[in-house]
């Protein structure tokens, strides 16, 4: 904890003799982002050469403008986000470039891909969950006993002390309501599977 | 996700256009890459790579820094100064390489143009002495100099003898097909009449083109080989061993059931003499046949009266037909 300190007031004293043409901060800066920003970049592009040349270039930018930056949070977000853009306009011209059709095909758009799947399904869960707190309180209970505890037909009706038939005729209830968002859920499945 | 799909997301968060889910995503992306950075700790693995790079960033900075501090605003007037001048050279050279060009297009240079009628055959030398002899009913445009180029204009048929010369191209712009050569001889048919225009070759190489046929790649012609383009037809045909014809270039005056009439007029404008003539019957007949440059006066007018039992009587310029 104590190191993490030292460095967040190092950042601001480094920077300021970067802004003086101090080398010697500037080399100090490098050596203490370097890492994080070229495994940043390397995760972005997947590519160890792609992020060596993101962070050279955020670093020149940097010494270059160093009379022009002004820091409004702080120089490991300020230099995260030079990364961030680097690295999307680097993604640009991967994507326009068709000897990379391979790594874009095996790497990047399967990424990507994932990305989106992962974001929609987070969507329908989330539908999912408002639907099933629209059910009725007793219908939604059942529901929930059935799906999240995975009990038996048999065990809840024995736990709420009702008869089987009544349960299967919540869960059915239940289903029913929710088919659409759950239907919807396994067409994307269908489609987004490569 | 294609990749046009993932191309329109990247240029469009660029651009600062992206929808909320395109948005979304690339944010997702960004997410990603920094949790899994996160967690990768730093053992030196890449430190082969981080003095690279600092070595590169270093060598740029310092490159820059004497630029910069040799960019003093004298400097740069001084490098103005180099460009003023590289201008002044660049307009003094291509004034210089397109000189005749310029002179041709401030002064154009005088044309001469030649005439054949219906029975002449006239032999022309041109300015850098190729001799050019021109069959009937054509007519040949060239300058009273040539410079850079060797540009002349036929409509009709001529023998060309051209002057070898390796720096300066001869061309030749008939009526339907342009004809470069270095030095060779050839005959070239085309009026702007004909059906079908043609280029013999005697001697050397020939380059024929169809100006009007975009498309159509020029053609080397070599002796003995004619070229012929029916007119609107698309390319061009080369035929070998051709009997390339040049008797006419030895004649002078060319006769075909010619009212003698006429052949007198014709012979007293190529030879430059006065024929009179009180006899009417020379009206009524026609005369087939050809003269020779080398025949003088006095052989044609002796081969007219045998053939046509006529008096002809010489006095200097003047001759008198009965």
């Amino acid at each position: 904890m104590s190191v993490r300190r030292t460095t967040e007031i190092g950042d601001t004293e480094l920077f300021i003799g970067v802004q003086r043409s101090d080398m010697e901060a500037f080399s100090l800066l490098y050596h203490q982002y370097w890492h994080p920003l070229f495994s940043f970049a390397n995760k972005l592009l997947r590519s160890y050469d792609d992020a060596q040349d993101i962070v050279q270039t955020v670093f020149l930018s940097i010494w270059e403008r160093r009379d022009a930056i002004v820091i409004q949070q702080s120089i490991e977000s300020y230099l995260h986000q030079a990364v961030r853009f680097q690295s999307l306009k680097k993604l640009e011209s991967i994507l326009s470039s068709p000897e990379q059709i391979d790594r874009i095909q095996e790497e990047l758009l399967p990424a990507f891909n994932d990305i989106l799947h992962r974001l929609q399904e987070q969507d329908l869960v989330k539908q999912l969950e408002k639907e099933i707190s629209g059910l009725p309180p007793r219908t939604r209970e059942i529901f929930l006993l059935s799906r999240q505890y995975k009990l038996s037909i048999a065990e809840i009706a024995l736990k709420l002390g009702i008869s089987e038939q009544t349960v299967k005729n919540q869960l059915h209830i239940a289903l029913k309501a929710l088919r659409h968002s759950i239907a919807v859920m396994l067409i994307i499945d269908l489609v987004t599977i490569p | 996700m294609h990749l046009q799909r993932l191309k329109k997301i990247v240029g469009n968060y660029l651009s600062g256009q992206s929808s909320t889910e395109e948005k979304v995503i690339i944010e997702q992306w960004f997410k990603d890459a920094r949790a899994a950075a996160d967690e990768e700790v730093d053992l030196g693995q890449y430190d082969e790579r981080k003095a690279l790079v600092f070595g590169n960033i270093k060598t740029v900075i310092e490159t820059n820094s004497i630029r910069k501090t040799g960019g003093s605003p004298r400097s740069k007037l001084r490098y103005l100064r180099w460009v003023a001048a590289a201008c002044i050279l660049s307009v003094v050279f291509l004034a210089y390489r397109f000189r005749n060009e310029l002179s041709d297009m401030i002064a154009p240079p005088m044309m001469y143009t030649i005439v054949t009628d219906q029975y002449q055959i006239k032999e022309v030398i041109l300015p850098d002495s190729s001799v050019v002899v021109l069959n009937v009913n054509s007519r040949l445009r060239y300058p009273r100099e040539f410079n850079s180029s060797r540009n002349v204009t036929l409509s009709g048929e001529a023998f060309f003898d051209i002057r070898k010369n390796p720096d300066t191209r001869f061309t030749v712009n008939a009526s339907h097909l342009r004809v470069d050569v270095l030095g060779t001889s050839f005959v070239i048919s085309d009026a702007g009449t004909t059906e079908t225009a043609r280029v013999g070759v005697k001697t050397g190489r020939v380059q024929v083109n169809i100006p009007d046929e975009e498309q159509a790649r020029p053609s080397i012609l070599l002796p003995r080989q004619q070229f012929s383009y029916t007119v609107g037809k698309e390319a061009g045909k080369i035929e070998d061993n051709a009997a390339i014809n040049t008797d006419w270039t030895a004649q002078l005056l060319v006769f075909r059931n010619t009212p003698l009439a006429e052949v007198f007029s014709a012979i007293a404008e190529s030879l430059h003499v006065k024929i009179v003539s009180n006899n009417h019957e020379i009206n009524k007949r026609t005369f087939t046949g050809s003269f020779l440059k080398e025949d003088d006066i006095t052989e044609v007018l002796k081969i007219l009266s045998l053939s046509y039992g006529l008096e002809i009587k010489q006095t200097g310029d003047l001759i008198e037909v009965n």
